[in-house]
């Protein structure tokens, strides 16, 4: 089923909330699995999406269609990512009190893992490599992990990435380098031959 | 980093996969000669496909229609939006008394009145599906890198133990 979604926004543009139902129905789980990898948390991720989409109804004047709908939709979340990791390490830092190193908070992952499943111990071993592949994105600053997450785990090109993040492709392709490495050396065990 | 400097480019390419079939050969070539860049893009690879490996989350069911709720509601006033954008409604009351004495009152009042946005539950599970991409090939990938951890663990615990014992043997001596 071929979804016309330049006509969706183009019908969501004149006001009509079924065909913004329908992109958002489209798109959600796209832009709510990058802002989870993004900041490791469900709910908060789920918050950031539906303000995701809140402002992209809000500002669909302002889309000139130039861009894909996609690619404008990760640009807000985008921002709404960056803006709450900040907002993050700022609390951290106020909070004098918990004495939480900032990377930790962020690559905190939940203790409470999915029941038990016919084959116990190999879907622990998966559990654990999940989680720790979390935490080596989460190990990473801001700018780095959205490049990496941006490309490896939704999949968008560097042209995308550099007109989401409005950085040059070869500042993009450093970045996944780089970003690559830090993993590499957080998930060594995992990969070293 | 152990690439070879002149060949960043093009070892960062061949991780990507994003070379043309003329930069993939030479890439290749250099390869076959070089351990070390052929070690570190083996194992950049490995990394890559283990986050292209991850399972791909989906919002709760109530996303849509939660939505839906939010966009019939009114606008949230403009002291709501000034707080939300700065995560501080502190900073939004200051932003006002730039401006009039009487903005900083209605500012102050309204303030009061506005909803505490919820804070993030950390501890809530973030990973609802298993490590399970549905391309078998990619999931026994994952095994692979799983059975190499648990591998390279029980070396380092098997060093740890010789390590141990020549302690112990030095001391008797």
């Amino acid at each position: 089923m071929a979804e016309n979604v330049p006509g969706l926004v183009e019908r969501a543009r004149t006001g009509d909330r079924r065909a913004f139902d329908d992109l958002a129905r489209l798109h959600k789980d796209r832009i709510f699995n990058y802002l989870l990898r993004m900041v490791g948390d469900r709910s908060e991720a789920e918050d950031l999406a539906q303000e995701a989409f809140l402002r992209a109804f809000r500002a669909l004047h302002r889309f000139r269609g130039g861009a894909a709908f996609p690619t404008w939709l990760y640009r807000i979340a985008s921002n709404l990512a960056v803006d709450a990791l900040r907002r993050r390490r700022r609390e951290a830092a106020r909070s004098v009190s918990l004495e939480e190193p900032i990377g930790t908070d962020e690559g905190d992952v939940s203790r409470e893992l999915p029941d038990p499943l016919p084959d116990p111990p190999q879907r622990a071993e998966q559990a654990e490599l999940q989680a720790e592949v979390q935490r080596a994105i989460a190990a990473l600053s801001p700018k780095l992990r959205e490049a990496v997450v941006m490309f490896d785990i939704q999949g968008l090109t560097y042209e995308e990435i550099a007109e989401v993040t409005g950085v040059p492709l070869g500042t993009v392709k450093s970045r996944l380098f780089n970003a690559r490495s830090q993993l590499r050396d957080r998930l060594r065990t995992y990969v070293q031959a | 980093m152990s690439i070879c400097p002149e060949y960043q480019d093009l070892m960062a390419g061949v991780v990507d996969e994003t070379l043309s079939p003329e930069e993939q050969a030479r890439a290749e070539q250099h390869l076959s000669m070089c351990v070390r860049c052929a070690s570190e893009v083996r194992e950049l690879r490995a990394t890559r496909r283990l986050l292209a490996a991850l399972p791909q989350e989906e919002t709760s069911p109530l996303f849509v229609p939660r939505l839906r709720e939010r966009l019939a509601a009114p606008p949230p006033s403009v002291w709501g939006r000034l707080a939300a954008w700065t995560g501080e409604p502190r900073l939004a009351l200051q932003l006002a008394a730039a401006g009039a004495a009487v903005l900083l009152v209605v500012g102050a009042v309204t303030w009061r009145h506005m909803p505490v946005p919820p804070q993030p539950n950390r501890n809530q599970s973030y990973a609802t599906q298993p490590y399970s991409s549905g391309d078998p090939e990619l999931d026994a990938f994952v095994q692979e890198c799983i059975s190499r951890h648990e591998s390279n663990q029980a070396n380092r615990m098997l060093w740890h133990d010789a390590d141990h014992v020549m302690a112990v043997a030095s001391q008797a001596r």
